[in-house]
């Protein structure tokens, strides 16, 4: 390849964890692209991101090395996938792979991805939750996340009310 | 966990979801309700879904091609027909139809009518309410005084295709549950899950309302007391109406009550004169239909202040008047429609329909 050295940049972490990535990878980061775009000279300075912890940017940072190079979801196609409606929980095999973690591991990477922009990633975490609660009753969803009924036995009865096509009879 | 995402994220999340599923998150808290039910496109999106349509977009966009629309509208016809789970028709004229009455907070229609029994003769004629996509029967005898006979109460939830509604039925025995008869009607609001059958007349000067769950008979559990106690004093035969936390006593000719049935309290007592029946157009709003010397509707406002006194009962000023006398030649059997704005203070006489009994049918 006559393209030259591939720049490399270090970001610091909120737990003070240091990585130091190749630039297009994480150029996957809308965020972090556009911070390396508004800067003209060589920093030595590693990019502060205070909103990840180190072990979540470790598992950032395999995903954006394994899709490197992809091209990144335009504007144009964001816009499509609003007006079918009808979005697919289809998951390759290797983020589905990548994604088999605990849950708070899940939801962390999430936020993450919300926060850097990384709409790839995003979509991954998103179609992972979703496929988690498909299908289950409330109860069952409580249960998987921890959720309190917080609702007052005159609220529950105005919900079944509210929706009885939802119910399971 | 899933409640430390911002309200964005969840519903980032829901959009890779069935709608049934987000249905369901709806009931599991109260963070999710309100996240649902505070985004437009979400609602649109249930909504669709339980009128079963599709939001095909242009066709630009690359939405849905033109073979799979007409499927979809296909499908949507299909559901659309009404299937009825058993098929009777009920010749209605053989039974004089004596009164149709449309309750706008309730969208039910009740139809009334009989087989004109001879003079003195009892007959007992079953009654049928279809209160939504509920049906609800009873029997009682007419040619004497009118009271319920049976101290059952039938109902027929009517099966919903979109919906997976299953068709159920139920029935009620108020001699079981404890509430002594005989009633001449009742009273439900299906929303609230509640039932009030309305003793006849008594001799003395109150009557008993025992508040039920329409689904089994027991004491209702908003209620602070099972039954409450009304003083009337007229001598006519009562009739409710149910409004969320109102139940309006109306005795004819002209003596309205109206209590909190979750507080168990009355609230007013008003003189109406030559009232015949009620309904409310909102929570601060009533209407009411008078019959002397003509027909007219009457708009009330619930909160107005009370002015003269005489023991206990005021004379309320009605907000709008609505003449909709009958013409002369009509006959007794009509039907009225009144089209409202949504501000009850600014109501539009959308049709008013008058037809002879052979229309009717």
């Amino acid at each position: 390849m006559a393209a030259p050295a591939t720049q490399q940049i270090k970001i610091r972490c909120n737990d003070e964890k240091e990585f130091t990535v190749d630039r297009d990878v994480l150029e996957r980061s809308v965020l972090i692209k556009n911070m390396l775009e508004d800067v003209t000279e060589q920093q030595d300075a590693p990019i502060p991101l205070p909103n990840v912890s180190g072990p979540v940017m470790a598992k950032v940072l395999e995903y954006c090395t394994h899709h490197r190079g992809e091209p990144l979801p335009s504007a144009d196609t964001e816009q499509s996938q609003d007006e079918t409606r009808k979005r697919t929980t289809d998951i390759s095999e290797w983020d589905q792979k990548f994604i088999t973690v605990d849950q708070e591991m899940l939801f962390e990477i999430i936020l993450a991805a919300n926060y850097l922009d990384i709409k790839s990633l995003l979509d991954v975490g998103c179609k992972t939750v979703a496929n988690m609660i498909k299908g289950k009753t409330p109860e069952e969803i409580r249960k998987l996340f921890n959720i309190v009924n917080d609702f007052t036995p005159e609220e529950e009865a105005q919900i079944k009310k509210e929706n009885e096509w939802a119910e399971d009879r | 966990m899933l409640l430390y995402l911002s309200s964005e994220l969840v519903l980032e999340i829901f959009e890779y979801v069935d709608e049934t599923t987000v249905a369901r998150c709806y009931k599991t808290c109260s963070r999710l309700r309100e996240i649902i039910s505070n985004d437009t496109s979400i609602q649109y999106r249930l909504e669709l879904f339980v009128q079963n349509m599709v939001d095909c977009g242009p066709r630009s966009a690359g939405g849905m091609t033109t073979p799979a629309r007409l499927g979809t509208l296909e499908h949507f016809k299909r559901t659309r027909t009404p299937k009825p789970n058993q098929q009777g028709v009920i010749d209605i004229r053989q039974f004089p139809i004596t009164g149709i009455q449309f309750n706008p907070s309730a969208k039910s229609v009740e139809i009334r009518y009989f087989d004109a029994p001879a003079k003195g003769h009892l007959a007992e004629v079953p009654f049928y309410k279809l209160d939504g996509s509920r049906i609800e029967r009873w029997s009682r005898f007419l040619g004497g005084p009118s009271r319920i006979q049976d101290s059952v109460l039938h109902f027929v939830q009517l099966p919903g295709i979109v919906r997976g509604i299953p068709l159920k039925q139920w029935s009620v025995d108020l001699d079981i549950r404890g509430i002594p008869g005989p009633w001449s009607s009742y009273c439900i609001d299906s929303t609230q899950d509640l039932l009030v059958p309305v003793p006849l007349r008594a001799p003395t000067d109150r009557i008993k309302l025992h508040l039920r769950r329409m689904t089994d008979g027991a004491e209702h559990p908003f209620a602070s007391v099972s039954e409450v106690t009304v003083v009337l004093a007229e001598r006519s035969h009562p009739h409710i109406a149910i409004y969320e936390q109102y139940i309006v006593v109306v005795q004819r000719p002209s003596e309205i009550t109206m209590l909190n049935w979750k507080m168990c309290k009355v609230v007013k007592r008003w003189i109406i004169p030559s009232i015949e029946s009620i309904t409310f157009l909102d929570p601060r709003t009533f209407l009411c239909l008078t019959v002397n010397p003509q027909l007219q509707f009457h708009i009330y406002d619930v909160a107005q202040e009370d002015e003269g006194d005489h023991e206990g009962l005021s004379q309320p000023i009605p907000i709008l008047i609505l003449d909709c006398s009958p013409p002369p030649a009509s006959r007794d059997a009509s039907i009225f429609f009144i089209d409202f704005a949504n501000t009850p203070s600014a109501p539009v006489v959308g049709t008013i329909l008058h037809s002879s009994q052979s229309q009717v049918d």
